[in-house]
């Protein structure tokens, strides 16, 4: 989607048009849900925070402002939403995530890429499990989502020092992690 | 050690290429549209943030008119010697003052001088005035 034909969506979408609000969801709802999916390790959650996302967006588009990308705008969005659900979730994420795995493919049309996801989901989980939520964030969209540095820096609202130092231990986590291996 | 951290940038190269795929996506944008319209989620117009601005900023002057009327001009001195210190009291009826050590006078006198510098238009002093009269 080019810059022009967004402006355009964006201003539509701010005078109540659902249908160019519809084609911002269509462009940008693949990207959200593998963030959320890679911060979270969890289809069914990943969904909800899609959904979270985009009505947070619709209800709060005319305070976007145009000078700053789009997508860092509805990333940062995202992320904190990521953000507020790793540090509530902690307790009952387990047992949730293995029943949440098993009714996806009972459920699922596309057998084949649900069990791709499950099993990606399952090695993120695992390499991040000892992470802290703000750790899991970074590291999330510096080395799988591969998002520069300044950028992580207007989604999270941290100051590139603390970025690094949260990714040199989130590396030195899961540096151990995979040694135990 | 190295060789450890060439294999952690691996698994995480292969792992940043490896994205996960949104499965049913038309579902998922039709639930998020539906949600949109069903609830019929309020969204703040522009104006309105604009005419809370404003009215925000005239309540803030209009509260700092007031309490500027009710400060006579000329009543605010420094009481204290002290370097450093100042101490400032307004005096707001330095009139009804004077009368006092110019006369004995009571209290309800006082407060009825007091009424009467006020600058805004008291309608209390009108009805007890009345009162004293009757």
């Amino acid at each position: 989607m080019n810059q022009s034909t967004l402006t355009d969506l964006i201003t539509s979408s701010i005078r109540n048009d659902q249908k160019a609000f519809r084609k911002i969801v269509e462009g940008y709802q693949s990207m959200i849900y593998s963030l959320a999916f890679r911060m979270l390790s969890n289809e069914e959650e990943a969904k909800d925070t899609v959904q979270e996302t985009f009505i947070k967006v619709w209800m709060n588009l005319q305070a976007y402002n145009s000078e700053k990308k789009f997508s860092t705008w509805i990333y940062a969005i995202a992320t904190n939403l990521c953000l507020d659900k790793l540090k509530s979730k902690k307790h009952n994420f387990q047992e949730n995530a293995i029943d949440n795995t098993v009714l996806n493919l009972i459920s699922s049309e596309n057998i084949e890429q649900s069990f791709i996801n499950s099993e990606l989901g399952n090695i993120i989980r695992k390499l991040t499990s000892e992470l802290t939520p703000k750790q899991k964030i970074v590291f999330t969209l510096r080395y799988l989502e591969e998002i520069e540095i300044d950028e992580i820096s207007q989604i999270t609202g941290m100051t590139p020092n603390k970025i690094k130092s949260n990714l040199f231990l989130a590396r030195q986590t899961i540096r151990r992690k995979l040694e135990s291996l | 050690m190295e060789n450890k951290e060439e294999k952690l940038d691996t698994l995480l190269h292969k792992l940043s290429k490896t994205a996960p795929e949104l499965t049913d996506a038309e579902m998922l944008t039709e639930k998020i549209m539906q949600k949109i319209k069903v609830k019929d989620i309020p969204r703040k117009p522009a104006v309105l943030i604009w005419i809370r601005a404003v009215s925000g900023t005239a309540a803030v002057l209009l509260l700092g008119l007031f309490l500027f009327q009710q400060v006579e001009p000329g009543t605010i001195a420094s009481t204290t010697k002290q370097p450093g210190h100042p101490e400032i009291r307004i005096n707001i009826d330095s009139v009804c003052l004077k009368n006092i050590n110019s006369q004995a006078t009571s209290m309800m006198a006082l407060y009825m001088c007091h009424l009467q510098q006020n600058s805004i238009k008291n309608k209390l002093y009108k009805t007890i005035d009345q009162q004293l009269k009757n």
